[in-house]
Order: structure tokens, then C-alpha cells, then sequence
């Protein structure tokens, strides 16, 4: 031990206080208390009708997704996510896109990327398939390749035309 | 013990401070916090009531009292699964802005934090599978290991319980931030600032409405690219939720010998399809509109229900039971309270777009009736029993 304090972290979970700022003090006090009872209340009842409608023997797999769903956000997508951003602003720099290009190429990629997942369960319908011949009618992966072709269209635009307009005024 | 957790603590703390700044951006603000937050709350508050309402139409028909007006299952159905697609963009990029506060150190500041951040994680999570599950239902992609409509109803209630409790935590906070103040910099972000994010999000909701609403608003049928259903697409121009074939009904139903029976006080009355147009004729425009979101207007021929109940003896406000040749499902059975019994709009329709029934939309007969769920439009009838 070096000289520093013993401070273990169940030593400091032991010595937590019960709030870290007073709740009593603060203002909107009736609103927040109003929220927070209603909240739990309606939480009481929605594992109330968890508890009545849905058999126990489908909780380890409704556990399962509610556990992998957060997983999968924070461990996979957010991450990506956040790497993704600071690849692009690194391309930016070294490629010296200009701020409003890289904002659109940006933009374009999420919204495209957006209508993707909600295109996932169609993909899914159509693959499976359904005796039901009015559900899923699209070709989904159509839909989306059309998509991500005009996102494609809106990066190019937005890094093609602002170097041929400065080629063009370098020219003048 | 104190050593070892005191050691962990101080390994992880640099980790978890590495981990903060990197997933920082300026852009991600209490501010933008807020701005997406109240857009999702919305969205939430929106699913959360219209879901509860359709629930009410299917378990409690008795509430019901005038089903006016006739498309009002049409609207709020359609705005739970419009506002629930709209929520996904939405829950995505409130993610995306406080992602860094998993990081906070030290994780916990006392009981109340850790009940806070437990609440938020019940949030958080139970949000992500309410609406990848709904998203999946309109499709009918069961690939989930529970029932739809039982988990979707409970998780729904979670999730707006853990949001009221989420606003009641934070309402300092996001009454500061509500509107831009002298802190606010809308134009702060290493790559995208404020004013654009809200922007590229405010895009994607437009984007996944319009490419998926157009199954149940006629002017944006055109977009519909990305919707499960396309209006229009089905037998007589009509979408169908469950075909005859997967009812398992075709036989019955095309029998010469099906008949109608009615039930009054014990008493059977049968009515075969002659019988049945022999009584007055009477056309409606009523839509149809699913608990999957998608719905369309249509003209149907048939006999009102009043005048059915008139011609055999029963009072026109009845309550009914009925029955369909379907044996077992939930679109088997079906109870019609008195306020839509003696509804002069409520039809044992024979007939839908001019022509007969296809037999996937409830031939020989089937019901339509105002401001009730698809679910509820009986179809295939087989029995219909005066219970009071």
C-alpha cells in the first residue's frame, strides 16, 4: 500500500448517502414526486400484467432480450457508432473535406443507415416468407438498395461539387 | 477486501474517464439531450395512450359507448405505429447523446443514484425490445421467444412508468435546458453541430414516415417502400390480416349448407345466404384497420345488424356473442355490446366493393363495424348469439 487511503470501492458504496442532493430542496418538488409515484405505479402494473398474461416459462426468453438488446447497444452499436464519428473526422482532416461536405456525408449515412434497420423485419418477411400473399409485397432489399444509392448520390455531390466549383475559380 | 476493491477502483477509473472523453462530442449537450428527449416523449406519450385505447376497444368493448367517429380505430392505431417507427431514429439519437454518462465516475453518488441508474437501465432496455418488437409484429416475424401482445401491452407500461420516473429525476434540469439559454452553443460538434443533428434526426423521422405510413394515409401511398403493407394489394383491392387458408375455414365457408345461426333466448334461427339477401340491403363506407397499423377505406353491402336482430325477434341494442368457422384464435370469438349492435352503420356485410365477399375477406358473411379493430371484424360468421 502506498500512502493513499484505504478507500475500497465497498468502503465507498458503505459511506453513500442517501441522496446526493437533497430532493426536498429543489424546485418542481410536487411535479417531481407527482412523476416519480405515478411512474413507479404505472411500472406496478405493467409487471402486473407481465406477471398475469405472459406464462413463466417465456420469462427466460423475454430476459434474454432485454438483456442482449442492451448489450447489443452499448457493447456493439454505440461504440460503432462512436468510432465511425471520429473516422470521419479524422478522413475529413487528412482529406480536407470541407465541414458541410463531411456534415451531409454524415447525414446521408445516418438516414440511410436509419431506414436499414427499419427495413431489417421486412428483409426477414420476405425471406421467410407468408401464406398470407398481402403481407410484404415489397421487395425490401430493392427499397433499400435504392436507398443507399441516393445516399451515395447526396456524398458524392457534396464532395465532388465544392472542389469543382474551387477548380473553377482557381481557373478564373 | 478493501485493498483489492480499492485496487479495481483505481484501474478502472482511468479506463471509464478514457472511455468518457472518447465517446464526447460537444454535440452531445444537455441541451440536445432535452431537445430529443421531449421529441421522444412524445412519441412514447403518443404509443402509450393510443395502445392503451386500443386495448380498451378489444377487452372492454363495454367502455365504448358511441363509436364515432367511424375511422377513430383508423387514426389512433395509425398514429401508434407511425409515432412507434418515428421513436425508433428518435430513441437512437438520445442514445447517441448521453452514451458518454455510462462512463461517469465514480458510477454511483448515492442509493438514490443507484436506483436512478437502475431505473434508467429498465428505460432503456425495456424501450429497445418495445419497439423492435413492434416492428416485427406488423411484419408478422415472430422470431421472439414470448407472446407479442401480452409482453408489447406490460413492457408498454414499463416504459412509460421508467420514463415518468426518468422526467421526475431530471426536471430541474430539463426545465433549464428547455429552451436555448446564454450556456447553449448550437453550433458546438467536431463534426456535426447541434443545429445540423437535430436537423439529420428530424430528417430520419420524416424519412421512416414516409417511406412507411402510406399503409394507412392514403396520400403517402406512393412512399410506401419500407411498410409491410401496401393499400390496395389484397383480394377486391384490399389488404387481409389472415387468409381462409390460414384460418383453416375454406371448406365451411363454400359449403351450399352454411347458414347463419342466430340465437335469441335459446331459440336457433337459421339463415342461409338467400335469406340473408333477402333482407334490406344497406351500403357503407367503413374502413378497415388492423392492429398492425395498416388500414383502408372500403364500401361494404350488407344487412345491418339492427334489422338482422329486428327480423328474428331481438331488440337492436343487443349484446352479442359471435362466432366465426374459425375454431381457435382470437378472431374466433368476438362480444359486440349494444352501443354497436344498434348502430345503423354496423353491417353483416355480404358484399365489399360491389362485388361478393372473397372468401379471404369472410365469405359467405363477416362483420363490419364502425371505430372497432380488424380484429374484432368478425369474419366467416357462423354464430351470432343475443346474450342480452
Amino acid at each position: 500500500m502506498s500512502g493513499r487511503p484505504a478507500i475500497g470501492l465497498l468502503a465507498r458504496m458503505r459511506a453513500l448517502p442517501l441522496f446526493a442532493e437533497s430532493p426536498i430542496s429543489g424546485p418542481y418538488r410536487v411535479a417531481r414526486l407527482v412523476l416519480l409515484v405515478g411512474g413507479v405505479a404505472i411500472c406496478v402494473v405493467g409487471a402486473i400484467i407481465l406477471l398475469n398474461d405472459v406464462a413463466p416459462k417465456r420469462y427466460p426468453g423475454l430476459a434474454v432480450w432485454l438483456v442482449v438488446a442492451v448489450l447489443l447497444h452499448d457493447a456493439v452499436l454505440a461504440p460503432l457508432l462512436v468510432a465511425a464519428g471520429l473516422g470521419l473526422l479524422r478522413a475529413r482532416d487528412r482529406l480536407r473535406i470541407s465541414a458541410r461536405a463531411a456534415a451531409v456525408v454524415q447525414g446521408a449515412v445516418v438516414v440511410a443507415g436509419v431506414l436499414t434497420a427499419v427495413g431489417i423485419p421486412g428483409l426477414l418477411a420476405n425471406q421467410r416468407g407468408s401464406a398470407n400473399p398481402t403481407i410484404a409485397t415489397t421487395p425490401y432489399l430493392l427499397s433499400l438498395a435504392v436507398i443507399w444509392t441516393l445516399a451515395v448520390v447526396a456524398i458524392a455531390v457534396a464532395l465532388v461539387v465544392p472542389r469543382l466549383s474551387a477548380r473553377r475559380a482557381r481557373r478564373k | 477486501m478493501a485493498d483489492l476493491t480499492t485496487r479495481v477502483s483505481d484501474r478502472l477509473e482511468p479506463v471509464f474517464a478514457r472511455l468518457r472523453r472518447t465517446a464526447s462530442d460537444p454535440v452531445k449537450s444537455t441541451r440536445t439531450a432535452v431537445v430529443i428527449g421531449r421529441l421522444l416523449g412524445a412519441a412514447f406519450t403518443i404509443c402509450f395512450l393510443t395502445g392503451v385505447f386500443s386495448h380498451i376497444l378489444q377487452d372492454y368493448p363495454y367502455w365504448i359507448t358511441a363509436p364515432r367517429p367511424v375511422s377513430i380505430y383508423r387514426i389512433t392505431q395509425g398514429a401508434h405505429v407511425i409515432s412507434g417507427i418515428a421513436s425508433i431514429p428518435l430513441l437512437l439519437a438520445k442514445l447517441w447523446t448521453v452514451f458518454p454518462r455510462l462512463f461517469e465516475w465514480p458510477p454511483f453518488r448515492s442509493v438514490a443514484g443507484i436506483l436512478e441508474r437502475l431505473s434508467i437501465a429498465v428505460l432503456i432496455t425495456a424501450s429497445l425490445v418495445e419497439v423492435a418488437i413492434g416492428l416485427l409484429n406488423i411484419f408478422q416475424v415472430y422470431v421472439f421467444p414470448f407472446p407479442f401482445r401480452q409482453t408489447h401491452f406490460a413492457l408498454g407500461w414499463v416504459v412509460f412508468g421508467s420514463l415518468a420516473i426518468h422526467i421526475a429525476v431530471k426536471l430541474p434540469l430539463i426545465a433549464r435546458y428547455w429552451r436555448s439559454g446564454p450556456r447553449d452553443r448550437p453550433q458546438a460538434g467536431t463534426v456535426i453541430s447541434r443545429r445540423g443533428f437535430v436537423g439529420v434526426v428530424g430528417v430520419s423521422v420524416g424519412a421512416v414516415t414516409l417511406t412507411t405510413a402510406g399503409q394507412t394515409i392514403d396520400a403517402l401511398k406512393p412512399f410506401d417502400v419500407l411498410a409491410p403493407r401496401k393499400q390496395n394489394i389484397g383480394p377486391q383491392g384490399l389488404p387481409v390480416n389472415k387468409t381462409a387458408m390460414q384460418a383453416g375455414v375454406i371448406a365451411q365457408a363454400k359449403s351450399p349448407a352454411w347458414e347463419l345461426e342466430v340465437v335469441v333466448d335459446g331459440v336457433s334461427h337459421h339463415l342461409d345466404l338467400d335469406a340473408l339477401r333477402a333482407l334490406p340491403q344497406t351500403t357503407a363506407d367503413l374502413p378497415i384497420a388492423c392492429v398492425e397499423g395498416w388500414s383502408q377505406s372500403a364500401q361494404w353491402r350488407g344487412v345491418r345488424m339492427r334489422d338482422l336482430l329486428e327480423a328474428v325477434g331481438a331488440p337492436a341494442a343487443s349484446d352479442l356473442r359471435v362466432r366465426s368457422l374459425q375454431r381457435s384464435g382470437v378472431t374466433s370469438r368476438m362480444e359486440m355490446p349494444a352501443a354497436y349492435s344498434a348502430d345503423p352503420l354496423t353491417l353483416v356485410a355480404l358484399e365489399l366493393n360491389g362485388d361478393v365477399l372473397d372468401i379471404d375477406h369472410g365469405y359467405p358473411a363477416r362483420i363490419i363495424a364502425p371505430g372497432r379493430p380488424g380484429a374484432l371484424q368478425t369474419k366467416w360468421l357462423a354464430t351470432i348469439e343475443v346474450v342480452r
